[in-house]
């Protein structure tokens, strides 16, 4: 959330050989307070040094040369800074919320913080997930579950998930297929600098579709560093026997700051404790740039281009005909077509998923106080999948999708001490398209979609209160165009969504604060839930879209505490009840309807008044200096008003608890960090078996373990890691994972993470 | 200002050029619409058909199901033809069972109390029975169903799945049809 800003004012005096003096201070600006406890690390020199109680650190026996210094502090980044030191000098460092500065994906002001109402993962904990997924690595947060199918991986916040929520690669809201289940975020999150979830008034600004809220991947900027800099990072996995290398080279030159990232993974077949799980092996190739030059004091440009390229194998076993097959498939202990065999080969079925992203924005600083920017994307999402066939016909994808986005945004933002404003228009096209010849009928039809809206937000502060309001309009176009047996028909579907979110902040004294959030938000219905049309091949059931549907309107509220003791000990607790009004589920018809492979249960897109309600918990308690206990728990209900059933796919109650030392290693070895970490996930009781199909398994514990440290290599850091999932090799079955039909999760997972920096 | 006026033009210019295509009708190249068995006695009397037909695939026109009554004690000759009448002209999916012969297998399940029993007549390359042609062999006077099952990439090495026993055959249901059947 927090980002350092230097400006370092070099203030010569007299020295002499590998006897200058580099001292100095460090201040948070805005509060322009001295920050205590900063640590500085002159690279080169293997120097380092923390800041005394007023903000200064000193340097006494520094040789002449050039330095690359790295700053630190509690709740910030690591930042790097070049200096070039040829006399005794005297540096100020301030250290400033960034969002202001240069990137605008961090929702708060300059001046002011906007109502917490969000969490993040910051670069430490990315290093240390290496190699998992995306919503894997949100999942972290209090409140974000997942829901799966085996490899794939989407996130749920608050028991919101695909259409209800949106996810936002470098500030831009990613245009996939984000409907479907079993399609993940297109996103690498070897990009990611930081990963944020925000569901407070700041929101708004990313569309008004968000039930849920908004998971921000935040790739950063490049380092104000003259010199070619970079990482290679390797990823081991023991299950599935996965490869992965990403590797970022970046640079700030007088001409521009640049940075480029690109990642290779590959791995094979998963295996739970007792067998393979038959061709579930997955391959990414991802690529992203980024510039970013000041051109001059008033304006400045930045670009992003991001490719995100994926195969994913699906359980062979889990491929089926009929509700016979979903059956046999639970009643047996082995998936059909296990193989003894450990394969990398990825075969039918399978996905192959392709996403562009392209982004350019200017901003332009209008005064010390305020800023426009203009941002223009470009996005290009192609999906295709591929099924067991007859006849040959497995090479051909069986659902062959396309979309093309633009997107356009234009933003304004006032800012001075005590308040802020932002507005903004947008104007996004897409055009969604099946392509031809797969020889299936398409499950969703072609439609181009516009949707321009405008929001604002006000944030206000007070001595103790922080105050957000957000208001923000969309419209929605769908011009849809879809074949029924051999006519073609047009519909046009037209919405108004409005969307407004108040959030209050109350400081009772440094150590409590309590929140409270309202929202009022409009959801139109989406392309899936209008027109989806026929047989979902994973659960064996119909799906009907249903084109007379409304818009949803969820009411919100959220009441959160934080309280947070002496440094050591630390509790975020965050209530919510939301009231969706025509909440849109799959109802599932009294009849089967019968075809020649059998009859099959029918689920027609229906909507009801729902109500969801949970629980957030989070607290930490640092024992000793070195010794720290965390827990995470959360609980969630959903019900359908209409008829009391429970609704579907709400994570079940889960408890996460974690014990970490930290510790002095000896030689070159920089402090290590040892962790346990253990999860019960309770059985989910509250289910309507109707929707189900078949009941949610058993609860189930997981223990790990895990060990990052770092150390000096040539000059260089290198941080490694070794964490062990599933320690126990237990055998187990998620509710939220749809292959939990199909077999059992996969077992222990040993992994390597090596990082190099240069 | 002028060049955010220039980049809202282009905007513009850009999202113009979106325009809904008309959809392709899509060749459903899988669907198999009817299901055609043909059952010749041994004792030379007059043919019995049994047949399922679902003529525009799944949803819209409900399907149609013709069981049928057996003589007691016969033994028929039984012959599976398998369409796809929403094509013109009618697509013979059989042909393509038969040429894939080896990822495919046809089974049959009587109720129970149904007095029946069957053999298999064509087999694959690997000498593992397909089902296109069976012996159906109606005993005593009795009534029931039976479903037939076309399993695409059974694993016909599994336990008796050579004999007809499907439990242990795996694969994705092509087919499955339950027919009323008398015996008398």
């Amino acid at each position: 959330m927090f980002f350092v800003l230097f400006y370092a004012f070099v203030n010569a005096i007299q020295g002499q050989e590998c006897n200058i003096e580099l001292s100095g201070t460090i201040f948070d600006k805005h509060e322009n307070n001295a920050l205590e406890y900063a640590t500085i690390y002159l690279e080169e020199a293997f120097q380092g040094g923390v800041t005394d109680e007023v903000g200064n650190f000193n340097f006494s026996k520094v040789c002449p040369g050039n330095y690359h210094i790295i700053i630190t502090h509690l709740g910030c980044e690591t930042q790097r800074l070049y200096l070039s030191i040829k006399k005794d000098t005297s540096i100020s460092i301030f250290m400033e919320h960034h969002d202001n500065v240069l990137d605008e994906v961090i929702i708060s002001t300059s001046a002011l913080e906007s109502v917490k109402i969000n969490a993040q993962i910051n670069k430490e904990q990315l290093r240390e997930s290496s190699g998992k997924n995306l919503a894997e690595i949100t999942s972290q947060i209090s409140g974000v579950s997942l829901i799966k199918s085996g490899g794939i991986a989407k996130p749920i916040i608050d028991g919101m998930y695909g259409n209800r929520i949106s996810i936002l690669n470098n500030g831009i809201v990613q245009s996939g297929q984000q409907w479907g289940l079993d399609h993940a975020p297109e996103i690498d999150p070897f990009v990611a600098q930081n990963i944020q979830v925000i569901k407070g008034a700041s929101s708004i600004r990313y569309g008004g579709n968000n039930l849920g809220g908004v998971i921000m991947m935040n790739p950063g900027l490049p380092p104000q560093d003259p010199h070619i800099h970079g990482s290679i990072s390797y990823v081991f996995d023991s299950n599935g026997y996965g490869n992965t290398v990403s590797s970022t080279l970046e640079q700030s030159n007088k001409f521009l700051n640049w940075r480029v990232i690109g990642t290779y993974k590959k791995r094979g077949d998963l295996k739970t404790p007792d067998y393979n799980l038959t061709n579930t092996g997955n391959r990414e190739q991802n690529i992203a740039f980024q510039i970013n030059k000041t051109i001059n004091s008033a304006l400045s440009f930045d670009a992003f281009y991001s490719l995100f390229n994926n195969q994913n194998a699906l359980l062979r076993g889990a491929h089926i005909g009929n509700i016979t097959d979903l059956e046999n498939a639970f009643i047996r202990e082995i998936p059909f077509f296990t193989e003894e065999q450990f394969t990398y080969n990825i075969a039918v079925p399978y996905q192959n998923v392709q996403h562009h992203l392209a982004k350019i924005k200017l901003k332009y600083i209008v005064s010390d106080n305020q800023y426009l920017n203009f941002t223009y994307s470009f996005q290009l999402n192609n999906r295709e999948e591929y099924d067991v066939r007859r006849g040959g016909r497995s090479e051909k994808p069986a659902l062959d999708l396309s979309i093309f986005q633009h997107y356009a945004e234009i933003y304004y933002k006032f800012f001075n001490n005590n308040y802020s404003f932002e507005a903004g228009i947008q104007l996004s096209a897409s055009d969604n398209t099946n392509i031809p010849g797969t020889g299936v009928l398409p499950l969703i039809p072609n439609y181009i979609s516009h949707n321009p809206g405008a929001f604002v937000i006000y944030n206000r502060e007070f001595d103790k209160v922080k105050l957000d309001l957000g208001f923000r309009y969309d419209f929605k176009y769908f011009n849809v165009l879809r074949a029924v047996q051999t006519t073609i028909e047009k519909n046009i579907h037209k919405f108004q969504n409005i969307s407004m979110d108040a959030g209050i902040e109350y400081k009772i004294n440094p150590s409590l604060v309590l929140n409270y959030n309202t929202a009022f938000v409009f959801r139109s219905p989406e392309i899936n839930e209008l027109y989806s049309m026929g047989l979902h091949q994973g659960v064996s059931s119909i799906e009907v879209g249903n084109k007379d549907l409304d818009q949803e309107i969820g009411f919100k509220n959220i009441l959160g505490l934080q309280i947070q003791a002496a440094d050591r000990f630390s509790i975020d607790v965050s209530t919510y009840l939301q009231n969706i009004k025509n909440y849109i589920y799959l109802a599932p018809d009294k009849d089967y309807r019968l075809t020649i492979r059998g009859a099959f249960p029918v689920f027609q897109y229906k909507q009801t008044d729902a109500q969801i309600a949970g629980i957030d918990f989070m607290g930490k308690y640092q024992i000793l200096e070195n010794f720290e206990i965390s827990t995470k728990y959360s609980i969630i209900r959903g019900k359908n008003k209409e008829n009391n059933l429970w609704l579907v796919r709400m994570p079940s109650d889960n408890i996460y608890n974690r014990i970490t030392f930290e510790g002095k290693a000896p030689g070159k070895f920089k402090d290590y960090k040892l962790s346990f970490g253990h999860q019960y996930i309770w059985k989910q009781n509250r289910f309507n078996l109707e929707e189900e199909l078949i009941a949610p398994p058993k609860a189930y514990h997981l223990f790990e373990t895990a060990i990052y440290s770092s150390f000096i290599w040539k000059e260089k850091e290198l941080n490694f890691g070794l964490s062990i999932e599933n320690l126990f090799n237990s055998t187990y079955r998620d509710y939220l994972d749809r292959l939990r039909f199909f077999s059992d999760a996969p077992g222990r997972n040993m992994r390597i993470n090596l990082k190099y920096n240069f | 200002m002028k060049n955010w006026q220039v980049a809202i033009i282009l905007f513009f210019l850009f999202t113009a050029c979106l325009k809904n295509e008309i959809p392709e009708i899509e060749n459903q190249e899988e669907l198999i619409t009817t299901l055609n068995i043909t059952l010749t006695p041994e004792n030379s009397s007059e043919n019995i058909y049994l047949k399922f037909q679902d003529i525009d695939g799944e949803g819209g026109i409900n399907p149609v199901i013709l069981g049928e009554t057996l003589s007691a004690n016969t033994t028929y000759i039984c012959t599976l033809t398998l369409l796809d009448e929403s094509k013109n002209p009618v697509e013979d999916i059989g042909l393509e069972i038969q040429n894939e012969s080896e990822e495919h297998q046809f089974f049959v399940q009587p109720s129970q109390g149904l007095s029946f029993s069957y053999e298999y007549l064509d087999f694959d390359a690997n000498n593992k029975p397909l089902g296109l042609n069976m012996k159906w062999k109606a005993g005593a006077s009795s009534q029931g169903s039976i479903r037939i099952t076309l399993r695409h990439e059974p694993n016909k090495n599994a336990a008796n799945v050579s004999e007809g026993e499907i439990t242990n055959a795996g694969g994705e249901t092509d087919i499955e049809v339950d027919f009323p059947i008398i015996i008398q």
